[in-house]
Parts: C-alpha cells; structure tokens; sequence
C-alpha cells in the first residue's frame, strides 16, 4: 500500500529535476492527477475491504446476515445506523463488509469516469473498464456466496478480491505522474541522442523474475484460501497436503523474494522504484513467514517436539479471541499486499525495461518518431 | 466518448450476466452427512470372518437406517424418546440445545447463533465426532475421537463418563499442548449446547460400535426389518419400544391395541435393539455421573503448611515414583517422559490390536487405514520436569489424575496407593520440575506450582 501512497511526493520532486533542463510549458502536455486520485481512493477502500473479509472468515461471520442484496429486507444502505454499528459483531463485520464493497463498486464506478474524462489513453479506459468489471463479479460471488452458500464460490470470493486489490494498485502506476515522467525521460534522452538504458542479461532477469513471483505468490494465496475454506468434512490428507504446499511455497517465496531483492539492490543504476518495491517485498514476505508460523501457533498450538519447554507445552489456544483473529486476518491481508506489491513492481519493469527495449528498437529511427510515440501518452484534459 | 462508454457499459453487462450464469450452475454444497463406522465394521470382519470374507452390505443399510431414525442427521438432530417424559437420555440431552449446536452455521441480528459445532468444533472432531475432521492428521494428539466414549480428563474414574461440569471445563479452559482450544468468549448457553451434541454425538457413536458388535452372531439374518421400521413412522417405532418397555415394567401391559404381526416382531426387534443395547447399556452408563465423582480427601496437613511441598513428602513421593507406583516405567528415571515410549492410546488400540495387524508394517493394516481410521502415533508420557499439567494443575486434578489415571492413555490408576500415598506422590510431581536432575535431594527450590489452594476453581 505505502508503495503507491507514496507515489505523488518524490514524483514532483524528481520531476522538477527531469524538467531542469527545459521549462515546463513548453514540452510537457498537460497531466491531469484525478485519475491517479481516484484510483489511489480506490485502493484505499479496497484494503479495509479485504480485512474485513478476513475477519468475516476467521469469524465465521460470512451468513450473519441471510439475504443479499438486503440487509434482513432493508436497502443495505438505509439499514438503521446505530443497529448496525452497535450490533453483534458478526453482523457489524458481514454488513461492514458489504458497505465497505458497495463503496468500492462506486469507486470504481468513479475511476472509469474519471479516466474516460481525463485520461487520453484509450487502453486506460479499457483497463478501468475491466476493473469495474472485476469488482461487479467479486460483489456478485460475495452474494451468491450468501444465497447459496457454496464453498467454492467463497474460495473464488477469496481469490479474486486480493486480484481485484492487486490489479487496481497496479493501474494506479499507470495512471501516476512518474508512468508519464519515465516516457518523457525516455523521448529527451533519445531526442538527445543519449544512450538508452541498457537491457543486459541481469535486467531482463529482473523483469521476467517479476511476473515469476507475481504468479508464485498469488499461487500461494490462492493455497491459502483453499486452507482457509476447508469444508468440515473435508479429507484429512487433502488438508494435510495443503499445508504442506503452503509450507514449501512459503520458503520457496521467502527465499526467492530476498534472492530477488537482492538482484535489484546489484543492478546498477536501477530506477529507485524498482528498488523500493523490491526493498518493500524482502520485509513483507519476511514479515508474512513470520505472520504465518504465528498463525498456525494462534490456531492449531506449537508443534508437539517443542513440548519441553514450559512456554510452549502450556500455551493454550485462545479460539475466537481478538488475538487470534487479528493475527490470523493479519496474515491474509499481508497475502493481499505481497501479491499487490508484486504487481506494482512488475508494471515499473514494464514501463522501465519496456521503455528501454523500444529506446534500443527505435535507435535508428528518428528522434522525431521517437518523440511522437513516447510524448503520445500524456494527456491535454 | 460517450460512444465509448456507451459500448463499455454494454459489454460488461454482458460479461458480468454471462459469469452470473455460470455461476448460478454451481450446486448448492450438499449438507454434510454422518460418516459410518468403517474401521469397526472392517474389524469386526477381520475378527469373526474367513480373511475373504465380509458382512452382507445390507447390513449397512440396516444400521444407518436405525441410526437416523434414532437420532436423526447433522442438520436435524433427533432423539428417541421411548420413555416418555422420564425418557433418561432426554434428561441427559435436550433436543432444545442441540437443534442450536448442529446444522449449518447462522447468526441473527441480535448474536444468537446456530450450527455452532460446525462452527467451532467440526472441522477437527469431524461432522460425525470421529475426531477425523480435515485438520486431524497434522495435529498431535489427533482430536479426540467421541465414538469411544472416553475422555481424559474427568473427575470420575475409568469406564464412567464425564461430568458436564468436566467437559464445560475443557471447552473453556482448552487442554494445553494440545490443539484443543480454550473457547473463552463463547457464553454460557452456546458452551452448555456444544456440551449436549458432544454428549449427543458420543452416544450415537456408542450406539453404531455396538450394532456393528451384533453383526457377526446374526448370520444372515438381517439386524432390523427395514420395511416395517420404514413403514412406521419414527414414532410408531419408538412407541413400539416404548410399549415394549411399558410392557415389561407392567408385567405386560393390559391396553396395548392389536398390532399388525410385522408390527409386533419389529417392536420386539427394537426392544432389544433400542431398549437393551441403548438404553441399558450405554445411556445406563451416563446416569448419576455426579455421584461417581472421585472425592479427592484433605491431604494431610503438614503437607499443605508450607508453600512448596515439605521435603519429607517430596522424598516419601520419590520413593514411590521409583517403587510401589513404578511411574518409572512410563516416565522414565529422570520422568522426562522417556521410559515407555512405544504404547497407542485406546483410540489406536481399538483396531491396531486386531489380530493380524503389526505396527511396524504398514500392509498389514492398510484397509483400516483405507477405512478412515488415522496413522498409529505412539503416546507420550508426559515429560513431568515441566510443571504443564492438561488436566489442570491444582493439587486435586493432579491427584485425581494420578488415583484415576488417564483414561484411553497408558497412564494406569493406582488402586494400591491409599490416599496418603497419593498425596506425597503429587507431592513429589509438584517438586520435580524444580529438583536437580542429578543428584536430587538438596535441589528443591521452594517454588509453588499452581498455587497450594487443594482445589484451584
Ligand atoms: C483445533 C482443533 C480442535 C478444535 C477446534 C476443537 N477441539 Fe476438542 N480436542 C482437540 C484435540 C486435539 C483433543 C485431544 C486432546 C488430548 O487428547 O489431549 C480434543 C479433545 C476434546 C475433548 C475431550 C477432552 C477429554 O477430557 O478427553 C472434548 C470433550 C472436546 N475436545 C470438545 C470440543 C468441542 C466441544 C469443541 C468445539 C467447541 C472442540 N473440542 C474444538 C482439538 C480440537
Ligand atoms: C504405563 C505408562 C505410565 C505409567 C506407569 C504412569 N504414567 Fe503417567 N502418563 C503416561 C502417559 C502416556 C501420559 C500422557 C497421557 C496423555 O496422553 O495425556 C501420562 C501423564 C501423566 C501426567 C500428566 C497429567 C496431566 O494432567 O497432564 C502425570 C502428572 C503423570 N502421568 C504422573 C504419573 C505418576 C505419578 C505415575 C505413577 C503413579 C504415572 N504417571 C505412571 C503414562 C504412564
Ligand atoms: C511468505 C509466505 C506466505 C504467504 C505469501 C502466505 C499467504 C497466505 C494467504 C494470502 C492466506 C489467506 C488466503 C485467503 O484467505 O485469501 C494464507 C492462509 C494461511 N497461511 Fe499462509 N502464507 C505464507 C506463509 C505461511 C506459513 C510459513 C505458514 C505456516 C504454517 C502459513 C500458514 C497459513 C495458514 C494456517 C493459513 C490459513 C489461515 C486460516 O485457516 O484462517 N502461511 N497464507
């Protein structure tokens, strides 16, 4: 989250050193900040909203209230404030989570507006479309997950809601003044004649390695969500090998994550974007082994050849206390942020290294061609 | 743009209905159902049958069909009721309490839940109580397994059941070490509930070991008449052991309307059936639980005036560790929990003695495992240098446990140790986590374990 909260300051800061070099007026089209705005509002809804969602789980919360799209036959948003609010606290978490995600929708009902508004890129409006889309089907499995309450559908819930959150950090690099910086960058330093960033084998490596653990973590997370949603009659040895998968993915993740980070810190001259989400992950996922072994702890005890120690042998699990639930709601929405982060990270690869390729590409074409494709993706509204 | 927006709207409609669709063709879960008994029913093949052979599958058939009408399915719980108001096994559970602890889980606007096994309980113990729920295989020790009818810790002694005094205890306190959780926030009514189905689930699993235990001595002849017990409603049923009952009470009762012949042989099916194998033999069983309690007697007073154990006791308890109570064996010399470390709880026992079947090899008792039952682990004593006690750690649930034993473990009661002994035995297990390995004697840091209240709460 903090990757893209961040994301307006250093942008001015290092836009003012990008455009040292000319006046502003002359060669920036206009950027409108709106778009980045609403997106940014979006992802902020939308990680309470996963946490709440967490809590529903962990709380068992999920048919607290037994009809969708009503709340017990009132309009979900006309339900008596202080019934809710001061309610039992299943209910105040399954109608929570139903106002947080009625928000979300109008959110992003917002963000396709603002884009189509302000935003020339006609593929940005695509994509703000297909995030509607995206919510719409998350609030449509959140309440058919209600109405006929299967399994499936709240591990597809389960799922698809981090997706949503990762997909909408993500866009929001699009649609942030340093997506737009880095082009015009590019175009100077073509129209220049300076030398492109050079693509090397280590830069590659990073840029693919990126999508590589995108996809393993969010593998992961989907693996947690099926240990989340066991059924009660579920199989002990299914259980038992899931737990073993998320065990092993979870070092794997871990050690993968720092090897990677560690690449990042080496290359040189790397954009410090880059570098900051890589210095971001290394924490979080060290961060989330820990969060997850605790869960475990939280839920199931510690593991019985640590019985000779006083501390361990006499822990008691707290069930359904604040702890527990905290600690375990914790571990699924620092899943959600990995896996967001690890986006965020992969479109700057995108935008730099993609940047970079057509910079090579385009060596022998005109500065004049260059400079068209690249300054084409600002905005005048 | 308004073209575009025009067109974007549209087609996520579209979308958005095409995936609803798809959706809506997801089945419903279907409500999860009791599990049979197949490691008991694989054993009593194994035990009375030719190594081919097996008992007719219409058997199964009979007995789930009994079991449901008796005591109904996860979603709907049911008792029988066949004497009447007095009927003991509704005083023993009330239906009020379990229609809120089975089914699926729910909550109202005002916090009243339902389906709250399955919320807290189900997905260790298992639907059915079998303690084989989707998280067992990773936990040690597995949860408990109702179906036996032996719990742990108690205040009554071996072969009787608990209290509900004691299973409110362990729901609320949890049992350390183990997966078993203290359930805290739960109020008073939703605990009493839980208390009820575990009562409820405990005795239909008695029941099921029992009909399978009838199987082989029928040869053949079928263990209940399906189509008269179908016909009937389950009333008629239970009245019909009812009136078996009444009649035997009254000598054979006078007003009994003519009954068709079906009729009158299921009633006497289910009089033995119903009335002898449930009733007699295992709801029997739960009555007066309260006045089986094992007292536990003042300890003596020297004993309890100072804050730690006094030495004399400690040494008079050591003496019997490593003597007379030879709790050495289990425990070990140095009672780190290390002398037999090879035993199965009775849980494991139950079928891993079955003639045939070895531990150390995994083919000769694949079909139980196949069956359901869970991997044979071997039981620990428990590691008496740490002052961890599962089943409370005041002096008197030390004492209980050690007079009592441990029921389903290896850890015996000690019948031959008068209360005295006893005493200075606790004595000793109170000091042992503070004495010098080595050596002994002189080590005893005077530390209470627990408080030196005889009875914590
Ligand atoms: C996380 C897993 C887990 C959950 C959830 C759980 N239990 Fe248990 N339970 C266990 C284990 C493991 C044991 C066995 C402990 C032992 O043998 O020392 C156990 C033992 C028991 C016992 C037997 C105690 C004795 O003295 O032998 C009862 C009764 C019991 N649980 C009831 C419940 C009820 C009721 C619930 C739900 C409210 C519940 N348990 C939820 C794991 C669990
Ligand atoms: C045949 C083996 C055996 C013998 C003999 C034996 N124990 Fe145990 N003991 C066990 C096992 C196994 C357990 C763990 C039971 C369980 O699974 O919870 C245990 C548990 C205990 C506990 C822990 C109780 C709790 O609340 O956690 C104490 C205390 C104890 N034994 C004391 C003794 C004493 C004192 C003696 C001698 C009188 C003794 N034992 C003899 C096997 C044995
Ligand atoms: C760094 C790697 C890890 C990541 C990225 C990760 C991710 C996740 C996520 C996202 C979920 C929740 C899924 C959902 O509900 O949507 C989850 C659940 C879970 N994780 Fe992890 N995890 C990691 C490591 C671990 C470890 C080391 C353990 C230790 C055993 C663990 C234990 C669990 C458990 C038990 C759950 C289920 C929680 C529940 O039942 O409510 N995780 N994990």
């Amino acid at each position: 989250m903090s990757v893209i909260e961040r994301t307006q300051q250093p942008v001015k800061r290092k836009e003012r050193a990008v455009l040292a070099e000319q006046p502003a007026e002359e060669a920036v089209p206009g950027y409108s900040p709106w778009p980045w705005r609403v997106g940014a509002l979006l992802v902020t809804v939308v990680f309470p909203l996963i946490w709440f969602g967490g809590l529903v789980t962990s709380s068992d919360a999920g048919m607290a209230v037994p009809d969708w799209p009503g709340t017990y036959g009132y309009n979900m948003f006309l339900y008596p404030f202080s019934s809710w609010f001061f309610g039992p606290w299943d209910f105040f978490l399954e109608h929570g989570h139903r106002l947080i995600g009625s928000t979300a929708g109008l959110v992003a009902i917002g963000l396709v507006a603002t884009c189509i508004r302000c935003d020339q890129r006609r593929w940005v409006w695509w994509l703000s479309g297909g995030l509607l889309l995206l919510v719409i089907f998350q609030g449509l499995l959140g309440g058919l997950r209600v109405v006929i309450d299967a399994r499936t559908i709240a591990k597809l819930h389960g799922c698809v809601g981090p997706a949503f959150f990762a997909s909408a950090a993500a866009f929001c690099v699009v649609l942030s003044r340093w997506w737009r910086d880095q082009g015009i960058q590019a175009s100077r330093s073509a129209s220049a004649g300076r030398a492109p960033l050079a693509l090397g084998p280590a830069e590659r490596q990073v840029w693919r390695g990126a999508h590589l653990w995108l996809a393993l973590s969010f593998t992961q997370l989907v693996i947690g969500a099926f240990l989340r949603h066991v059924g009660v009659d579920g199989s002990p040895q299914g259980f038992q090998h899931l737990v073993y998968t998320h065990v092993a993915l979870a070092c794997i993740v871990l050690g993968g994550t720092h090897l990677y980070a560690g690449r990042v810190r080496r290359l040189p001259g790397v954009e410090p974007r880059i570098r900051s989400a890589a210095r971001w992950l290394s924490a979080l996922v060290t961060l989330q082994f820990l969060l997850g072994l605790s869960t475990w702890i939280v839920k199931y005890n510690w593991p019985s050849w640590l019985d000779s120690w006083t501390w361990t042998a006499q822990f008691v699990i707290p069930e359904k206390t604040m702890w527990q639930t905290n600690i375990v709601t914790l571990h699924v929405a620092i899943g959600s942020a990995i896996v967001a982060c690890w986006a965020v990270l992969t479109v700057r690869c995108w935008r730099v290294f993609g940047l970079a390729e057509k910079a090579a590409a385009g060596a022998e074409l005109s500065a004049e061609r260059a400079e068209r494709w690249q300054i084409g993706q600002g905005t005048t509204g | 743009m308004a073209e575009i927006l025009r067109a974007l709207v549209s087609k996520s409609v579209a979308a958005v209905g095409l995936m609803a669709f798809l959706l809506a063709g997801c089945e419903k879960v279907p409500s999860p159902e009791f599990r049979a008994n197949r490691v008991e029913w694989v054993k009593q093949e194994r035990l009375n049958l030719e190594a081919d052979q097996q008992f007719a599958p219409e058997y199964r058939e009979q007995v789930d069909t009994l079991l449901t009408t008796l005591f109904g399915t996860p979603d709907e719980p049911r008792l029988p009721a066949i004497y009447g108001d007095e009927d003991p096994l509704n005083q023993l559970v009330s239906l009020d309490r379990l229609r809120l602890a089975a089914g699926p889980v729910s909550s109202d606007e005002k916090g009243k839940h339902w389906g709250l096994y399955r919320e807290h309980c189900a997905h260790c113990h298992g639907i059915t109580g079998d303690g084989a729920g989707p998280t067992a295989l990773a936990l040690y020790p597995y949860p408990r397994d109702f179906r036996l009818g032996k719990y742990k810790f108690k205040s009554t002694p071996l072969r009787r059941p608990p209290t509900d005094a004691d299973l409110v205890r362990v729901i609320r306190r949890g049992i350390p070490g183990s997966a078993m959780p203290a359930f805290t926030t739960l109020p008073e009514e939703e605990v009493l509930a839980l208390v009820d189905y575990v009562k409820y689930l405990t005795i239909r699993g008695e029941y099921e070991r029992r009909l399978l235990a009838e199987l082989p001595g029928l040869e053949g002849e079928p263990l209940v008449d399906l189509k008269a017990l179908r016909a009937g409603s389950t009333k008629q049923a239970t009245a019909g052991a009812n009136a078996g009952a009444n009649q035997k009470e009254a000598g054979g009762g006078s007003e009994q309307p003519e009954l068709p012949a079906e009729q009158e042989a299921l009633n006497a099916q289910l009089q033995t059936l119903v009335g002898e194998y449930l009733y007699e033999e295992i709801v029997d069983r739960w009555s007066d639980r309260d006045e089986s309690i094992t007292e536990v007697p003042a300890p003596p007073a020297d004993l309890m005036s100072t804050a730690a154990p006094p030495q004399e006791w400690v040494a008079k308890g050591r003496d019997l560790f490593f003597g007379k109570a030879n709790c050495v064996q289990c425990h070990g010399a140095t009672g780190l929990g290390d002398g037999q470390t090879q035993n199965y709880d009775d849980w494991t026992n139950d079928w891993l003695k079955t003639p045939g079947v070895d531990v150390l090899s995994k083919q000769t008792y694949q079909h139980f495992l196949e069956a359901g039952a869970l991997p044979p682990r071997p039981v620990r004593p428990r590691n008496l240098r740490i002052p961890v006690y599962r089943g409370g750690k005041a002096p008197a649930d030390i004492y209980r446990r050690i007079a009592n034993g441990i029921e389903g473990t290896p850890m015996p009661s000690s019948p031959s140790l008068t209360p005295e002994e006893v005493w200075a035995v606790v004595a000793y297990v109170q000091a042992m986590p503070y004495e010098r390995l080595s050596g002994g004697d002189a080590a005893m840091s005077a530390r209470p374990v627990g408080g030196r209240e005889v009875s914590g709460k």
